[in-house]
């Protein structure tokens, strides 16, 4: 990756909110509407992340402009006839950020396992 | 309700371009929920689906409508994004953050504070054109430099110079201010030439000025009002001009009101015209203050000489009057704030700036800790293209944030500080300054634009000279060197810098703690005040019979029998008055100053202008034994002094010893007696000082005189008929009896319209004297508590961060044997030797200072040898506890940390 002084790094979000981190999850493999989202957040968190609609919003808008996300045309398998659904994908700035972000919790959890609180 | 057609209106909320981006879709969102829970779910749960979604959607709109318009595809570009992301990194360190933001908030707010002081008491000055026109005359001669102007000399002053655009006379008076509604009051006022007010260049707020022709003689009596007055009296009355006061018991037609802040000379509440009828007063008579403009580009040098001709040509003219007799001339504000109040105000500005240098001090190391702990991950990004430049903006925008952060704690607290000078300093008596403790009326003290731009700036500065060095080094920093694991170059450089940083910190706060241990010593010292003394439950409150206008023969108490008689009538009513126990006239209060009057020892020569004078109090026999004085020596005063009979006098301690050569009993000295001139009076008995100079005490001499015998005349004022007029009175009374209400009623009873006013108790006036000592005593405590603290942060700061530095190194002897306790002790003994180097320079800039600084103190001399040590042993435990704590954790390192490459 080159840094270039224009782009932003990485390590300028993160850490990341844990239910941003969710909802990068939810489109990291492949687009989803917004109700899509919040299915695969809530199945996936199973209870420790509550999402609700408005909230969802927020952050997709921020992530938005922050180029986290983007938007995508409607995949041509569409899944459900209504109109007004927009889907959304990772972008390749929110992969790195991912990356980056997995990489550093990746770290602590082997620094913590190697000091013994916290179980593999 | 419709919960689908209820989200649908709330997303109208949204503003326009989020609402056509998202508000389709989010309809969609809430319906496949809704129609998901609602099925089963009881009342409350749709009724808290339904508001939480909503509550969303609030939310939602007020991001929108809060975030700034997105220009640019990147926001995180730009002046904006630098400060963003400057803010996130320093987020992410809270406690450095805060660390910075106090030390320096509390640098710069001391000093703001401090810098607001002086301003608003030295630096402004007078509220007049061109004030530094303005000077203040008086005479002199071979022994004194404050001799009162005459009125002859006034006049001949004003024809012969050539360097004033115009002198004015004027003179202080005591005004009894008498409406048939209200209690009489006592009133500061000032009788003044009309010209004064073209001289200083003022307007009336309504009506008019005095003008010369009520300077006429048998011109009605007329008076100009100030703002306060009218305010208090006449609740702003628009139609104050042409209405009548009485004022010394003659009605005064109101011709004008002065607008507010003004209160010339000092703090004066109301001005009368000023008649000099040379015919009635002999040359070398008279009391006056005078006050000139300087023409237009003179300086008070050329003026000095062109007096000192005037003053030759006076004393060639009229030998036995001015023979010897010289103009002294001073700028207007030197005469009424003296030197040791300027100085006092400038050394804590001077203490406050050296606060604040140890703040940034602190600031610099904790930057330069912080800028080497990120120096890796600064070299990617530099290495990696980012451009030096980029980094040193983003170090730049970090110290913005701090400099702006750090202002806001400043200013909040500079306007505590400043809130708390002109509370508690703008109270009369706190400062004793050259003509009594009145609050001159040009002082304004308060954090205005001009101080709260001087907080941005020492921000500012503060900050930038901190973060300068980590700056550079980020700007030079080679990444190669700095991506390599061995830094110990670099690291070395930045220990010794930071090292160097806690010695100068040690040494500062040895400067300012050293000057704090003076003033908390000095103001321990005011507890000896009154020590001896029974000062409970007597009340005090002064009566002023009405000055008479010059000439005015006829009214109450124009004559010196009618005031004596008047005073020996109080004496009896008060004596008879069941609710007094013990009651005592005199012309001085405990522990405010006495003034002073003529005396000579029998062996000087017979001359009634002789040099000496003394402090001189007439009080009644009580007076000392309300108090619970008791004689040293000989007896005190007795019933048995009165008017007729022998002389007397009893001294005190210090004059004793100065003048009588330690026996007092017996002797004789000359007093002025009933005409004015010396004559012999016997010492009957030795009392112990009792700071008849208030408390500053430089001159402690004192003589006490039986208020029977009182009445010589002094050459006081324009007025010849000062004497008998005024005279305190304390008062015991029985339990629970209101003696402030029976002393009016006493004086009301004998003197209509004359006023009872100062109405206090002496253990009020002991609690205010020495208010000055404890105001600057408070300021000094607060500039010592922080240094202290800055001291902790700066020792504790250095000796973590060197631990851990030196984590290998301590990792390395710990596996060679050394012991936890024996690591502890290495690191505590080095930072040690630094603290000792640090406070040996620091005993070299306190002896500086207390020498150089000229502080008022109380009873304390600036080479206190308690306060130096005293203070290098505190700072030596603060440096010891503040390295211990890293240094407890050094002794817990593994030795695997020698294996890590960091």
């Amino acid at each position: 990756m080159i840094l270039d002084p224009l782009r932003p790094n990485p390590s300028d979000f993160v850490p990341l909110k844990a239910v941003v981190m969710e909802i990068l999850l939810a489109v990291a493999d492949r687009p989803r509407h917004g109700y899509g989202i919040l299915q695969e957040v809530r199945e996936a968190a199973a209870g420790s992340i509550r999402l609700d609609t408005g909230p969802l919003y927020r952050h997709l808008r921020r992530l938005l402009e922050q180029g986290l996300v983007v938007e995508v045309d409607r995949p041509v398998e569409g899944e459900d006839d209504d109109e007004r659904r927009r889907y959304y994908a990772l972008a390749p700035l929110g992969r790195e950020v991912m990356e980056f972000e997995g990489r550093r919790l990746s770290a602590l959890l082997d620094r913590g396992r190697a000091l013994g609180f916290l179980s593999s | 309700m419709d919960p689908i057609r209820l989200y649908r209106w709330a997303l109208r909320l949204l503003p326009g371009p989020v609402r056509d981006r998202f508000a389709d879709e989010m309809q969609a969102t809430f319906e496949a929920e809704w129609r998901a829970a609602a099925p089963g779910a009881t009342s409350v749960h749709k009724v808290l689906f339904v508001a939480r979604a909503l509550t969303g959607v609030a939310h939602l709109a007020i991001e929108a409508r809060m975030d700034r318009p997105q220009t640019r595809a990147n926001p995180l570009s730009g002046l904006w994004g630098d400060l963003r992301r400057a803010a996130r990194s320093l987020a992410r360190e809270p406690t450095f953050s805060l660390t910075v933001v106090v030390a320096l908030g509390l640098g710069v707010g001391l000093t703001a504070s401090s810098y607001s002081i002086v301003r608003g008491t030295i630096l402004r000055g007078l509220p007049f054109e061109r004030p530094q026109e303005l000077v203040h005359f008086e005479r002199g001669d071979a022994e004194s430099e404050s001799l009162p102007v005459t009125p002859h000399d006034l006049v001949d002053w004003r024809a012969a110079n050539r360097s004033f655009v115009d002198l004015a006379g004027y003179t202080e008076a005591v005004v009894n201010l008498t409406a048939p509604d209200r209690p009489s009051e006592r009133v500061y006022g000032s009788y003044i030439e009309a010209r004064a007010f073209g001289l200083l260049g003022v307007e009336p707020a309504v009506g008019r000025l005095l003008s010369e022709s009520d300077e006429r003689d048998g011109a009605p009596p007329v008076v100009l009002l100030g703002d306060r007055v009218w305010q208090r009296w006449f609740e702003r009355d628009p139609g104050i001009v042409g209405r009548s006061l009485r004022i010394n018991d003659e009605p005064h037609v109101v011709v004008g009101v002065m607008p507010p802040g003004f209160a010339f000379p000092l703090s004066e509440e109301m001005w009368l015209p000023l008649r000099l009828d040379l015919a009635s007063i002999a040359r070398g008579e008279g009391r006056l203050d005078a006050v000139g403009r300087l023409r237009l580009g003179l300086g008070l040098d050329e003026a000095r000489a062109d007096f000192a001709r005037v003053s030759t040509g006076l004393a060639e003219a009229y030998p036995a009057s001015n023979a010897g007799i010289r103009a002294v001339l001073r700028a207007y504000v030197d005469e009424y704030v003296d030197d040791d109040f300027a100085s006092m105000v400038w050394t804590l500005l001077i203490a406050a700036s050296l606060v604040l240098l140890l703040a940034s001090f602190n600031v610099a190391s904790l930057l330069l800790a912080r800028g080497t702990t990120r120096a890796g991950e600064l070299a990617v990004r530099v290495s990696l293209g980012a451009g030096r430049w980029r980094v040193a903006r983003h170090l730049a925008s970090e110290a913005v944030l701090l400099a702006g952060a750090s202002a806001v704690v400043g200013a909040a607290l500079a306007w505590v500080g400043v809130g708390w000078f002109a509370g508690r300093g703008a109270r009369p008596g706190t400062f004793q300054l050259a003509h009594g403790g009145d609050v001159p009326f040009w002082w304004d003290v308060r954090l205005d634009g001009a101080s709260l731009i001087f907080v941005l700036a020492v921000s500012g500065v503060a900050v930038a000279g901190a973060g300068l060095l980590p700056i550079l080094r980020g700007l030079r920093a080679n990444p190669n060197q700095l991506l390599r694991s061995d830094t110990r170059g670099a690291s070395a450089r930045t220990g010794a810098i930071a090292r160097a940083v806690v010695v100068l910190q040690m040494a500062l706060a040895v400067g300012v703690l050293s000057v704090a241990g003076l003033m908390g010593r000095s103001v321990l010292q005011l507890s000896d005040v009154g020590r001896g003394l029974e000062t409970s439950g007597i009340a005090v409150g002064s009566v002023a019979l009405p000055d008479a206008r010059l000439g005015a023969d006829e009214g109450r108490f124009a004559d010196r029998e009618s005031r004596r008689r008047f005073w020996s009538d109080l004496r009896r009513a008060l004596a008879e008055d069941p609710e007094v126990e013990v009651a005592a006239i005199g012309t001085a209060v405990p522990f405010l100053r006495v003034a002073h009057a003529p005396f000579a020892l029998p062996d000087d020569e017979a001359d009634p202008d002789g040099p000496r004078d003394v402090a001189t109090a007439f009080v009644e026999p009580a007076w000392f034994t309300m108090l619970g004085v008791t004689p040293l020596e000989g007896r005190l005063l007795a019933d048995s002094d009165r008017g007729g009979s022998e002389p007397v006098a009893v001294v005190n301690a210090s004059f004793r010893d100065r003048w009588l050569d330690g026996s007092a009993v017996g002797r004789v000295v000359r007093l002025p007696g009933p005409t004015g001139a010396l004559q012999l009076a016997r010492v009957v008995g030795v009392v112990p000082d009792l700071w008849v100079d208030g408390i500053r005490d430089e001159e402690p001499e004192g003589v006490y005189r039986p208020f029977a015998q009182a009445g010589a005349p002094n050459r006081s004022g324009i007025f010849d008929r000062r004497e008998l007029r005024y005279a305190q009175v304390l008062v015991r009374g029985i339990e629970g009896a209101s003696v402030h209400a029976a002393l009016r009623r006493a004086v009301d009873r004998l003197a209509p319209g004359v006023p009872v006013y100062g109405l206090s108790t002496v253990d009020d006036t002991l609690r205010r004297v020495g208010g000055e000592y404890r105001l600057y005593g408070m300021y000094y405590l607060v500039f010592g508590a922080v240094s202290l603290f800055m001291v902790l942060v700066g020792v504790y700061g250095l000796v973590a961060y060197s631990v851990g530095q030196r984590r290998r190194e301590i990792g390395i002897r710990v596996a060679l044997g050394c012991r936890g306790p024996e690591v502890v002790a290495m690191v505590v003994r080095r930072a040690l030797n630094l603290v000792v180097v640090g406070l040996g320079l620091g005993w070299v800039v306190a002896l500086w200072m207390q020498s150089s600084l000229s502080l008022v103190l109380y009873r304390v001399e600036p080479g206190d040898p308690w306060v130096v040590p005293a203070v290098l042993a505190l700072l030596f435990s603060t440096g010891a506890v503040a390295a211990l704590i890293p240094a407890l954790r050094a002794g817990r390192v593994e030795p695997s940390e020698a294996m890590r490459r960091d």
